[in-house]
C-alpha cells in the first residue's frame, strides 16, 4: 500500500488504479516463486533413487515452476499495460494505516505478555491473562475511538470474564 | 434404519440444542452486521469448536451457516447494504419495499422463503449425498481424485477471481502452503526451517482465521469511515396476506430450482444463485416491470434462490470433499481436525452423519425462522452497535480461538502473519478462496498424482486414466478459460469476477433507474439514504467479494 492508495478522507470512494502497486506486487510474487523453486530443488531427500515416480521435491518443483510462470506473466502485464480499475474496493481512510499498525503492535504486546503466563507478586502467583486481556480490550476500544468510560471499563471486564469462563473453565483451555 | 436411529440419536442430546442456540445467536449477529461474512464467523467459531464432539461442533458451525443466511437479509432490506454477499439481490426489491413503508412485510417474506429454500435444499442433500458419494467411491481412484481436486480449485479460481492470473497465483500459493511439513510417502521434511511447529504443516485453522477473519477486520480498520446511514425503523405491516403469498409462488418455484442447481456447482454460492434466481423469476413473471421497485416476487425470488444453495454446497463438500463455497472450505478444515474427512468414503463409512447433518440443518432453519419472525425489531437495533465493540471483540476471539486449537502461542503468531498477508492480498484483489482450497486439498492432490504416476508406466494410459478424470480435467481448464475469454472481450473498466457479471449491464441500469425513480416519488421513507446510496446493489456486492 502506498500513499497513492489514499484518495479520499470523506465519503467512501474507490482507490485510484496504481501501476506501481501492481508492479511491486508482481515483483514480490516473482521473487517468492523463484526462491521457492530454488528451495524446492534442494529439499534434502532421505533416500534418493528409489525408483518412485515422485519424490518430495517433485510436486513443490512443479508448483514453483507454475507459480513462477504466472508471476512473470503478471509482472509483464503490470509493466506493459495500464493498471486495472479498483472500483471493487474502498479507499484507505485517514487514520486507517495508523489503526492497523497500532492494532498489530497491541496484539503483539498482548501475545508476548500473555506468553509470560503468570508472575509472583508479594508471595502470590498472579495469572496474567485476565489482566492483560482486559487491558488489551481497553486499549483497542480507545484506539478505535470509543470514549465512554462505562464502555471502556465494563466491556473489557465483561468480555474478559466471559472468555475466561468459556475457554478457561468450560472448555479447559490453559489460558 | 440403524443409520437413521444413530443419526437422530446423536442429536437427542441437550448439549447439541444448546450449541445450536449459540450458533443461532452468532449466525444471526454476523449476518446482520455488514462486513462480517459467514465465512469469517465459521472460521472464528472453528477455534472454539475444536474441543467439542464432531456432532456438537457441526451443530455450532452449520447453525451459524443457516442463521447468517437469515440475518444478512436485515441490513439488505433496511440499509440497502447486504449483510453477506449472499443477500446482494435482496437489496433490489427489499430496500424499495422498506422505503415504501413495507419493511416488515419484506423481512417476513424473506424469512419464509429462505426457510423454504433451505428445507428444499436439505431434502436434496438427504437424497443425493449418499448416491453421489457411492458413485464417487466406486468409480473414483487416484487419477479421478487428482482431477477432482484440480477441478475444485480451478472452478473456485474461475468464479472468484477478477483476474484469472491472480486467481491462479492464489491457487498455486495455497498448494505451496500445503507442501510445508512432512511428505507423507517418504517422511522427508519440506520447508520446516528446523521448526518443530511446522513439521505437521501449517495450522489450517490459523491460516483460515488469518485470511478470512483478521484480514477482513484489518481491511475494515483500514477503510472505515463514519456513516450517517441509519436503518429504516418504520417497519409497517408484518404478515403477508393470501394474495401476496400466492403472488410469490411462481417466483419461489423458479428461483428455488435455480438455487438447487447452482448450489451443486462447487464454489458457486448464494450471491450468484440470488442474482440468477431474481433474473429468471423476472423473466417468467406476469409483472416484470415491478421488479426492482419493491416487488414481492422479486424479494421472494432472490432469497429463495440464495438460500436453496446451502444443501447443494453441503452435498459437494461432504460427498466429494470439494467445498461448495468458502464457508464449506473452512468447515472442511474443522472436520479434518475432528478426524472426519469429507469425501467419497465419508457417508459410506458414516451414513448416520447424513441424518445428523440434515437434522441439524432442519432444526437450525426452523429456529432461525422463528427468531426472524419474533425478534426482527431487536435485530434492527443491533445494526447501531458501535464498531469499536465489534472490532475488539472479533480480534480477541480470533486470538483466543486460534490459541484454543493447539494451546500454542506460535499458532496465534501464524494467524496474525496470515492476517497481514491476507490484507495485502485483499488490497491487490487476489482471492483468498483458492488459497484455502489449495492448502486443504494440496496434499490430497499430491498423494493421488504420485499414485497415478506410479501406476501409469505399468498399464495402458486409458486403463489408468478414465474418461471421468479426462472430463474433470477438461472442465477444470474450461472453468478458467471461459471466464477469462468473457472478461477479455469486455472493455477493461467493465471486467469483473464471474459473480459480478451474472446480470447484464442493462439489468443493473434498469434496477438503478427504478431506484432513482422511487427516490423521487413523494411519501417515501428517505431519512436513511444519502443520495450516493441509490446505486448500491453492485457496489455493495463488490465490496464484499464472493465469500458467503
Amino acid at each position: 500500500m502506498t500513499t497513492d492508495d489514499i484518495t479520499s478522507t470523506g465519503g467512501a470512494t474507490s482507490p485510484r488504479p496504481s501501476r506501481a502497486l501492481e508492479i511491486v506486487a508482481a515483483a514480490i510474487a516473482t521473487a517468492f516463486m523463484a526462491t521457492f523453486l530454488v528451495m524446492a530443488t534442494q529439499i534434502p531427500l532421505r533416500t534418493e533413487g528409489t525408483g518412485a515416480a515422485m519424490t518430495a521435491r517433485t510436486w513443490p518443483t512443479v508448483l514453483g515452476i507454475g507459480g513462477l510462470v504466472v508471476a512473470i506473466l503478471l509482472l509483464v502485464i503490470a509493466i506493459t499495460r495500464p493498471a486495472p480499475a479498483r472500483e471493487d474496493m474502498e479507499a484507505i481512510s485517514a487514520g486507517g494505516p495508523l489503526r492497523i499498525a497500532a492494532t498489530i503492535l497491541l496484539s503483539s504486546a498482548f501475545i508476548a505478555l500473555w506468553g509470560v503466563q503468570s508472575i509472583i507478586m508479594a508471595g502470590y502467583k498472579i495469572q496474567l491473562f485476565p489482566i492483560v486481556a482486559a487491558l488489551f480490550l481497553f486499549a483497542l476500544l480507545w484506539l478505535y475511538g470509543h470514549r465512554g468510560w462505562i464502555g471502556l471499563i465494563a466491556y473489557p471486564v465483561g468480555l474478559t470474564a466471559f472468555i475466561y469462563v468459556l475457554f478457561g473453565i468450560v472448555l479447559r483451555i490453559p489460558l | 434404519m440403524s443409520a437413521l436411529l444413530d443419526g437422530l440419536g446423536a442429536l437427542a442430546d441437550v448439549s447439541v440444542i444448546l450449541y445450536m442456540l449459540v450458533g443461532l445467536a452468532l449466525g444471526f449477529l454476523v449476518g446482520a452486521f455488514p462486513g462480517i461474512t459467514a465465512t469469517m464467523a465459521v472460521a472464528l467459531a472453528a477455534g472454539f469448536t475444536m474441543t467439542l464432539e464432531p456432532v456438537q461442533g457441526l451443530a455450532v458451525l452449520l447453525t451459524i451457516y443457516v442463521a447468517a443466511n437469515f440475518g444478512d437479509r436485515v441490513p439488505s432490506i433496511l440499509v440497502n447494504t447486504p449483510g453477506t454477499p449472499a443477500s446482494v439481490a435482496t437489496t433490489f426489491d427489499g430496500y424499495p419495499m422498506a422505503k415504501q413503508g413495507r419493511a416488515g412485510l419484506a423481512l417476513t417474506i424473506s424469512a419464509i422463503v429462505s426457510a423454504i429454500g433451505i428445507l428444499a435444499s436439505v431434502a436434496l442433500f438427504a437424497a443425493l449425498a449418499v448416491p453421489i458419494a457411492t458413485l464417487a467411491r466406486n468409480y473414483f481412484r487416484s487419477p479421478e481424485l487428482f482431477a477432482l481436486v484440480v477441478f475444485g480449485i480451478a472452478i473456485m479460481i474461475g468464479i472468484s477471481s477478477k483476474s484469472m492470473l491472480k486467481g491462479i497465483l492464489a491457487g498455486v500459493f495455497g498448494l505451496i502452503l500445503g507442501t510445508v511439513g512432512l511428505y507423507s510417502a517418504t517422511n522427508d521434511e519440506r520447508f520446516t526451517f528446523g521448526l518443530l511447529d511446522l513439521v505437521d504443516g501449517l495450522d489450517f485453522i490459523a491460516v483460515i482465521i488469518g485470511l478470512f477473519g483478521i484480514a477482513e477486520l484489518l481491511d475494515q480498520l483500514l477503510t472505515h469511515r463514519q456513516s450517517t446511514v441509519r436503518p429504516i425503523s418504520a417497519l409497517g405491516r408484518w404478515l403477508p396476506n393470501r394474495t401476496e403469498l400466492k403472488q410469490s409462488g411462481r417466483a419461489v418455484a423458479v428461483s428455488g430450482a435455480v438455487g438447487l442447481g447452482v448450489g451443486l456447482i462447487p464454489a458457486a454460492g448464494g450471491d450468484i444463485a440470488g442474482l440468477i434466481g431474481w433474473d429468471r423469476a423476472r423473466s417468467v413473471s406476469k409483472h416484470p416491470e415491478k421488479f426492482g421497485k419493491g416487488s414481492i416476487e422479486g424479494i421472494a425470488a432472490s432469497d429463495t434462490a440464495s438460500s436453496a444453495t446451502l444443501g447443494g454446497s453441503l452435498t459437494t463438500t461432504m460427498a466429494l470433499g470439494i467445498p461448495g463455497d468458502s464457508v464449506m472450505a473452512v468447515m472442511i478444515g474443522s472436520m479434518i481436525i475432528w478426524g472426519i474427512t469429507p469425501g467419497p468414503t465419508l457417508f459410506t463409512e458414516r451414513p448416520d452423519l447424513v441424518v445428523s447433518i440434515s437434522g441439524i440443518m432442519i432444526v437450525a432453519t426452523l429456529l432461525a425462522l422463528a427468531l426472524s419472525l419474533v425478534r426482527m425489531k431487536g435485530v434492527v437495533k443491533l445494526l447501531d452497535l458501535p464498531r469499536p465493540y465489534l472490532w475488539s471483540g472479533i480480534l480477541i476471539f480470533c486470538v483466543i480461538g486460534t490459541y484454543a486449537t493447539s494451546n500454542s502461542i506460535s499458532t496465534v503468531v501464524q494467524m496474525l502473519v496470515f492476517g497481514v498477508i491476507g490484507l495485502g492480498l485483499k488490497r491487490l484483489e487476489i482471492p483468498a478462496g483458492p488459497i484455502v482450497l489449495g492448502l486443504i486439498l494440496g496434499p490430497l492432490a499430491e498423494e493421488n498424482l504420485a499414485r497415478t504416476l506410479q501406476i501409469l508406466p505399468t498399464q495402458p494410459f486409458f486403463s489408468v486414466v478414465s474418461p471421468i478424470a479426462i472430463v474433470l480435467l477438461v472442465l477444470a481448464v474450461l472453468s478458467i478459460v471461459i471466464p477469462a475469454v468473457r472478461n477479455a472481450r469486455k472493455p477493461k473498466e467493465k471486467r469483473g469476477s464471474f459473480a459480478d457479471s451474472v446480470l447484464s449491464e442493462e439489468t443493473f441500469a434498469d434496477i438503478e433507474q427504478a431506484h432513482d425513480e422511487l427516490r423521487d416519488e413523494p411519501g417515501m421513507l428517505t431519512s436513511t439514504i444519502p443520495s450516493d446510496e441509490a446505486r448500491p446493489a453492485r457496489r455493495s456486492r463488490k465490496k464484499k467479494g464472493t465469500e458467503k
